[in-house]
Formats: C-alpha cells, sequence, structure tokens
C-alpha cells in the first residue's frame, strides 16, 4: 500500500483505539482482537464515531459489523475515505 | 416514616471526597480547623454566574488510577473516589460479590450528562453524539459502575432527592435487615457543572454550592465493633409551612428509634438549615460551611463523621435538613 | 413457614397509561387482540435518525391539572396513581398515610428537550433557568404528589428500565417490614429524544416492529407510559374491606456487575434476581405458572433471558411473552406497566402472547406464547425487568385466592 495519507491514517486511529481503550499504543497489534484489549462493542462505535467525526466520513452498519481487529478496522476507514464521504 | 435496625449492621468502612480534599481524616480536620472553601476560581465562574465560593472538588482525575473510568461523568468519578476508599480498595472487599448492594443517593446526579448529551445531540447532530456518555444520562448509571468496576453484584438502587445519600444508608440498612445482603456500599454523590450552577445562581439562595461523594461500607459486626446503624427517620414535606414541624418530628423520631436522649452527649451532624429549637440538647456540627450545599453527597458526608464520632465512643445522628422534600436522619451508636 | 398475616403486602388498585390502553381494561383488550402502539413518530423529527417509529400515547385523557404545569411523565403517573386509587376505593380518602414510591430513567427529560436549538448551543444562561433543575426523578415524585393529594413519604428511585418493579419492591419491603401500610408504586417515563437519541446511536432501535425472540428481531421501539399499582398491608386492607388483587410474593434484586448497557451473555443476573424472588417467597421455580418476560426485541437481551430462563426453569418450560412486542419500550415504566399486565393475567386466567413473532429463533428456544392468548391456571406469576448498569429486578404476584398459602 503507498504511504501518505494512508500512513497518518492508521496512526490516528491508533491512537484514537488506544485513548478509548485506555491501553497503550503498543499493546495495539493488526492481527489481534481488538476484545482482546478491552475494545467491548459500546466502545466499539464510540471509536466509530471518533473515525467518522474526524474524517468527516460515515460508516455503514454493515462494513462496521464484521470488523474484529485493528487492521480490519483500517482497512474499512481506509475504503471509506478512498470513496469520499458516505 | 422510621426504620429501626434490628439486624446488626456495623459499619465497617468509610470515604470520602469533599472541597477539603480526600478520605475521612481531612474531613474531619476541616471541621475542626474552620477550614472554609476559597473564593472561586477562573475555572468554576462559567459566564454569568453568580457564585462568589464554590466548594468543588480540586482535579477529581487525580484522584484513583484504574482503567475503566473515563467514560465516567464527574458525578460517576467522584462516586468511584469514594466507593474505592470505603471498600478498601485495591483489596478484595469482604462477603460474596452476589451478596453485596449498592445504593446511592443524588439530586443532581444525571443533570449535568443529560444537557451535555442533549446538547451534542442538537448541535453536532444524532449521528456524532458520544455512545459512551449515553448510559451516565440515567441515573442510575453511577451505581451501575460501582458494580462493573468494584464488582457488588447484589441489589443495586440509586434514590434521588436532596437527601438521598441518607435514604440511600437507610434503604442499604433495610437490605442488610432484610437479609436482602450481607453487605452494602451506601452513600451519596453530588457534582458541579455548568448547568447546575446556573441553575443554583437562579434559586438565589446564596448558598455556597458544593460536591464531594461520601460513601459508608456496611455489614456483619467485624472483628473489633465500632460503630452500627441503629435507626432511620424520614418526613417528607409536602407545604411549605409543614417544614419547621417536619424537622422537629424527624429528630424526636430518630432519637426515640435509637434509644438516644437528649442529655447523653448525642451529637448531630447535620447539613441544610439547623433546626431551631429542636436541636436543642443535642451538640450540632454543620458541615455545610465547610463541604458547602452538596445535598445528597452532604448527608453521606454527615453519616461519614457520625459513624466516626460513634466508633469512638459517642452516639451520633446525621440528618439532610433540605429547604424541600424528604428530611432524613440516620443514627449510628457504638457497637 | 410463614402464613399470611398482618402486614403480608397485597396490591389493591392497579392503573395503567399506554401506548395500547388508557387503563388496564383497555391495556388487556389490546394484549389479547394484538392491538399494537407502533407508528411514525410524531413529537420530534426523526429524518436525521436511520429509524422512524415509536410508541407515543396519543389518544389517552390524562389528567388536566392547574398550573404549574407537570412534567409529561409525572402526568402519566398520576394519571395511572389515580386509577389505582380509585380502583383501591381511595380516592376521596385522608391520604396522609400513604407513601409514593416511583421509578424513572431520566426524570423529565420535556424541560430541556423543548430548548430551542439555539438556546441549547448558547448554554445554561439561554434557557429558562427554573427549567434547569428541574429533571431531577425526585421531581418527579413530589409532581405526582402533589398531583394526586398524597401526603406520605415519597421515595423517588432511578433504576433505567427496571424502574417500575424496583418501585414495587421498596414498596413491599416498606409494607412487609410494617413501616408503612400502604405505598402507591410503579415507574414512568414519558417519549424522549435524547433516549431515542442514544438507543439510535447504540444501534438498538428496530426498523419497523419490535419483535422478541423472533429470528429477524432488530432491536427496541422507544415509548413511553406509566403504571402504578397499590401495595398495602394485609391486615390494612381488610380492616377497609377492600379485595386484594394478588399478593406480592416475593422481589429479588441483583446486578450483573458485568457491564454498563450489555447483559451477561447467559443472564447469570437475571438467574439471580429470579432465585432471590423465589427464594423471598419460599417457593420453587416449579411453582411458577407465566413469566412476563423483559423481552425488549434486541438480539442480545432476548437471547440471555431464554438463557436464563433455561438455566432457570431447566427441561419445564413455563409459557413467557413479551408484550413489549406492542406497548414498545416504556423504559421506566415498562415493568410498571408489566406488573399490570401480570395482574391482569391472574385476574383473567389467561396468558397474554409474544405477537410478531414472525420466524423463531433457535437461540430462543422457548415457549412464548406465540400461538395467541393461552387460558391457563395461573396462582403464581413473575414479572422480569433487566436495565442498564446490570440492574435484575423479579416481581412474584399471587393469585387473590392463594394469599398466604401454605409454603
Amino acid at each position: 500500500m503507498s504511504g501518505g495519507v494512508g500512513d497518518g491514517l492508521e496512526d490516528e486511529i491508533r491512537a484514537i483505539v488506544a485513548e478509548v481503550a485506555e491501553i497503550a499504543e503498543s499493546e495495539i497489534t493488526a492481527e489481534g482482537a481488538l476484545e482482546d484489549v478491552g475494545v467491548d462493542s459500546l466502545l466499539a462505535v464510540e471509536i466509530a464515531v471518533h473515525v467518522e467525526e474526524r474524517y468527516g466520513v460515515r460508516f455503514d452498519e454493515a462494513e462496521l459489523a464484521d470488523v474484529r481487529t485493528f487492521g480490519q478496522l483500517v482497512q474499512v476507514a481506509r475504503r471509506r475515505l478512498a470513496s469520499g464521504p458516505a | 416514616m422510621i426504620g429501626v435496625i434490628a439486624r446488626p449492621v456495623h459499619v465497617l468502612g468509610s470515604g470520602c471526597i469533599a472541597a477539603p480534599g480526600r478520605g475521612p481524616d481531612r474531613l474531619e480536620s476541616a471541621l475542626d480547623d474552620g477550614w472554609r472553601p476559597p473564593e472561586v476560581s477562573a475555572e468554576w465562574r462559567p459566564d454569568g454566574s453568580a457564585h462568589a465560593r464554590v466548594a468543588a472538588v480540586a482535579r477529581p482525575e487525580d484522584h484513583l488510577r484504574m482503567r475503566g473510568l473515563r467514560s465516567l461523568s464527574r458525578t460517576g468519578r467522584l462516586c468511584c473516589i469514594a466507593a474505592a476508599d470505603a471498600l478498601g480498595h485495591p483489596d478484595l472487599p469482604p462477603g460474596p460479590p452476589e451478596r453485596t448492594a449498592v445504593v446511592v443517593g443524588t439530586r443532581w446526579g444525571s443533570i449535568e450528562p443529560l444537557v451535555e448529551f442533549n446538547r451534542a445531540a442538537v448541535t453536532a447532530g444524532p449521528r456524532l453524539v458520544n455512545p459512551s456518555h449515553f448510559p451516565n444520562v440515567v441515573v442510575n448509571a453511577h451505581a451501575g459502575y460501582l458494580g462493573t468496576l468494584f464488582g457488588p453484584a447484589g441489589p443495586n438502587l440509586t434514590v434521588c432527592g436532596p437527601a438521598a445519600g441518607l435514604e440511600a444508608i437507610g434503604q442499604a440498612a433495610d437490605l442488610l435487615d432484610l437479609a436482602r445482603a450481607e453487605h452494602a456500599l451506601a452513600g451519596g454523590v453530588e457534582a458541579l457543572g455548568t448547568t447546575v450552577l446556573h441553575g443554583l445562581a437562579s434559586e438565589g439562595s446564596g448558598d455556597v454550592p458544593g460536591e464531594g461523594a461520601g460513601f459508608l461500607l456496611l455489614g456483619p459486626p467485624p472483628e473489633r465493633p465500632g460503630a452500627r446503624v441503629a435507626a432511620w427517620a424520614s418526613e417528607t414535606v409536602h407545604a411549605p409551612e409543614d417544614l419547621g414541624p417536619a424537622r422537629s418530628r424527624v429528630l424526636e423520631e430518630i432519637l426515640e428509634a435509637a434509644g438516644l436522649g437528649r442529655g447523653d452527649r448525642t451529637l448531630l451532624w447535620h447539613v441544610g438549615e439547623p433546626p431551631n429549637g429542636a436541636a436543642a440538647g443535642l451538640q450540632g456540627r454543620w458541615l455545610d460551611p465547610v463541604v458547602g450545599s452538596c445535598h445528597a453527597a452532604g448527608g453521606a458526608l454527615a453519616a461519614v463523621v457520625a459513624a466516626r464520632s460513634a466508633t469512638a465512643g459517642r452516639p451520633s445522628v446525621a440528618a439532610s435538613f433540605p429547604p424541600d422534600g424528604t428530611q432524613v436522619a440516620v443514627a449510628f451508636v457504638p457497637a | 413457614m410463614t402464613p399470611a398475616g398482618p402486614t403480608t403486602p397485597v396490591i389493591t388498585g392497579m392503573g395503567v397509561v399506554s401506548p395500547i390502553g388508557a387503563d388496564p381494561g383497555q391495556l388487556w383488550a389490546s394484549l389479547l387482540e394484538g392491538r399494537s402502539g407502533v407508528a411514525p413518530v410524531r413529537s420530534f423529527d426523526t429524518s436525521p435518525f436511520p429509524t422512524h417509529v415509536g410508541c407515543e400515547i396519543r389518544e389517552a385523557p390524562l389528567l388536566s391539572p392547574a398550573a404549574p404545569a407537570p412534567g409529561r411523565a409525572s402526568l402519566l403517573a398520576a394519571t395511572a396513581g389515580l386509577q389505582a386509587l380509585e380502583e383501591a376505593g381511595l380516592e376521596s380518602a385522608d391520604l396522609s398515610e400513604t407513601g409514593l414510591c416511583i421509578g424513572t430513567t431520566m426524570g423529565e427529560a420535556c424541560w430541556l428537550e423543548a430548548w430551542p436549538p439555539e438556546a441549547v448551543a448558547a448554554g445554561p444562561a439561554a434557557v429558562p433557568a427554573e427549567e434547569l433543575l428541574r429533571s431531577g426523578p425526585d421531581r418527579v415524585g413530589m409532581d405526582v404528589s402533589r398531583l394526586l393529594r398524597l401526603r406520605g413519604p415519597v421515595v423517588a428511585l432511578g433504576a433505567a428500565c427496571a424502574a417500575g418493579n424496583y418501585a414495587i419492591a421498596r414498596a413491599t419491603d416498606l409494607v412487609r417490614a410494617g413501616r408503612i401500610e400502604r405505598v402507591l408504586a410503579g415507574g414512568t417515563d414519558a417519549f424522549s429524544r435524547v433516549a431515542f437519541v442514544g438507543f439510535s446511536r447504540l444501534g438498538a432501535l428496530a426498523a419497523e416492529s419490535c419483535r422478541p425472540f423472533s429470528a429477524d428481531r432488530d432491536g427496541i421501539v422507544l415509548a413511553e407510559g406509566a403504571g402504578m399499582v397499590l401495595v398495602e398491608a394485609l391486615g390494612a386492607a381488610r380492616a377497609r374491606g377492600a379485595a386484594p388483587l394478588a399478593e406480592v410474593a416475593g422481589v429479588g434484586l441483583s446486578c450483573d456487575a458485568h457491564h454498563i448497557v450489555s447483559p451477561h451473555p447467559k443472564g447469570a443476573g437475571a438467574v439471580r434476581a429470579m432465585r432471590a424472588a423465589l427464594d423471598d417467597a419460599a417457593l420453587e421455580p416449579g411453582d411458577v405458572d407465566y413469566v412476563c418476560a423483559h423481552g425488549t426485541g434486541t438480539p442480545a437481551g432476548d437471547r440471555a433471558e431464554v438463557a436464563a430462563a433455561d438455566t432457570l426453569f431447566g427441561d419445564r418450560m413455563v409459557p413467557m411473552s413479551s408484550i413489549k412486542a406492542l406497548t414498545g419500550h416504556a423504559m421506566g415504566g415498562a415493568s410498571a406497566i408489566e406488573a399490570v399486565a401480570c395482574l391482569l393475567a391472574l385476574r383473567h386466567q389467561v396468558a397474554p402472547p409474544t405477537w410478531n413473532l414472525t420466524a423463531p429463533d433457535a437461540e430462543c428456544d422457548w415457549d412464548v406464547v406465540a400461538d395467541g392468548p393461552r387460558p391457563a391456571t395461573l396462582g403464581l406469576v413473575m414479572n422480569n425487568a433487566y436495565a442498564f448498569g446490570g440492574n435484575n429486578a423479579s416481581v412474584l404476584f399471587r393469585h387473590p385466592d392463594l394469599v398466604g398459602a401454605a409454603r
């Protein structure tokens, strides 16, 4: 994948997840389940809202429903950004 | 209404946070020293607020480092600080969790979160509200967080009103008296904020607004018994002319129910107007000048110091005398 | 073994105001006929939301008190409360010794929901000052008390969606312990835009209808309403010739201590509340004839509720239905409205059905009375409620002919 806004996006989302879950950024891995670092369904919605607010996008419930890992979350966000605001 | 507590319901621990600082020792020395809240700083003087003094808790976020507090409102956070101390956190609380009750009293408990959540929905739109802030708009969220963060899994109640801190302690004593639980974390909390301060300013009572939380841990007699809850008494005022008589009745009832007389050095720790005449013969300690006018929290703070003075050998009554609504007293006697 | 005594708590009156009935008779007819209260929301603009339905009370004759006007939650509760007092024969009595114990989720959100957007954005200085502190649940207690001319103790509880059961539980304990002879107890909430926003943001609102236990259920339909019952000491009721509608045989309270909004997946806390109610009544799960479920229609909630029933009742599928399919979820009023439904079930000896079951769900494999109103011998019914904060409450109502039956 190319650098530029893509990398900045991942860093920013990592920072959001770390803040909401009250963990160190280093604890977040691409493949690890977000649930395992304490992101329950309520915090997952909160993270999505912060990302929507930060980037001016709107996720569908459907595209978020299958997100289990940080990597998947970043992927969904990248796709949404690339296709423009919902 | 009167509740005589037949079973031995003892005070096993206490915790508090208020304007003078954290812990019952700090609260008692502030009362003894005549400590007064400082003039309000810029942080607490929102536009238009008329309060010259505010008895606010300095930097609640500096107390109690634990994960999971981030979503809590100011009310919830103050609750957790005082409750943690009462429970002896980080040690495990005594007794099986499913037999430990939680009863929280508050008057303003969810006004700020409710106003703020509404503001966010109206200004940013319903999609961009923070979902983690939604639970805080329901007034039992604070008690719910005490369950999720500290583990008590028995009956979990929230009582609302200006005397609700003492009502909560009375209801908790009832739960133990009726064997619905073996331990109970009971107390009261109020938090200040822009909405509350503006509302109080417009009421124009001249009282110094206060905030804080006080909690007792109640349970069976410990190895070294100190104080137990003997009784509670409450009267709801329905007309202004009944205020004085209701307060007198509450005092008469609590002294009789607890088997206390005026002549035996009973201490009266109270928030709200000192009752004229009715308290004659009782040594009264008025908390408002130190902790401000903080309703349910004030009553609970009175209970914290009343329980300690009973532990030290003097029967003590904690009483809430708000300007309207339910007047409540709880009696603590040496065990 | 505790036979009935003078402080055995009984119910001597009931009242309800709901989107499907302005009194208990109307409510019962709707429950049997499947008349739903779901309709497009009228009280505010739902175009910014993904869903647009709710259960608002449209045609009920509410009390019309003199100024100062109470909030809507207080008005609903007082209207239902007056029905209960009238049925109990107390509407003209001296009510100086009658207590009030009332539960809600937020109190009165109506004041702040009416503030114009520009005032909301500008801050507290821009809105009517007397409304800033008016929303607390304690104000609901005092306003209902004033409207009904009650002059006894007033207790205001916050217990979210279990508020009605919590209020009935506290009233029951006060009466049973001999602290007071009668308490009007119940729960109320008005249709709230704040609640709509919150549940919508959590993804908990159904698109079109409430389908408890159905495989395609998709959430709650927000509602409003109030239910009130008069809890009275048996001795006091008999002394004035009042006939009990039921005995409050037992109550049980617990907390999940699991998560602030999500229920324990196996309903562990719910099981403990049900067991506590049965222990309180010195009865067994086998004694329960019908359960009025919390049954909100959320995928996780209904699943957890059936898991709890399975744990408690085992192989014996006690009929368990949810009336929220028709009433929607009235928040603090819900379990109180459902308490009235329980009392009506006892009176008519019929278990109300779960309507809208479009497809059975293998994860909700239970007898949810999907086949229509079911005549049955009902001696003991259980009313369950589960709320934010993991607050669980179960109340057992026993048929009046069985009051004080040997345990």
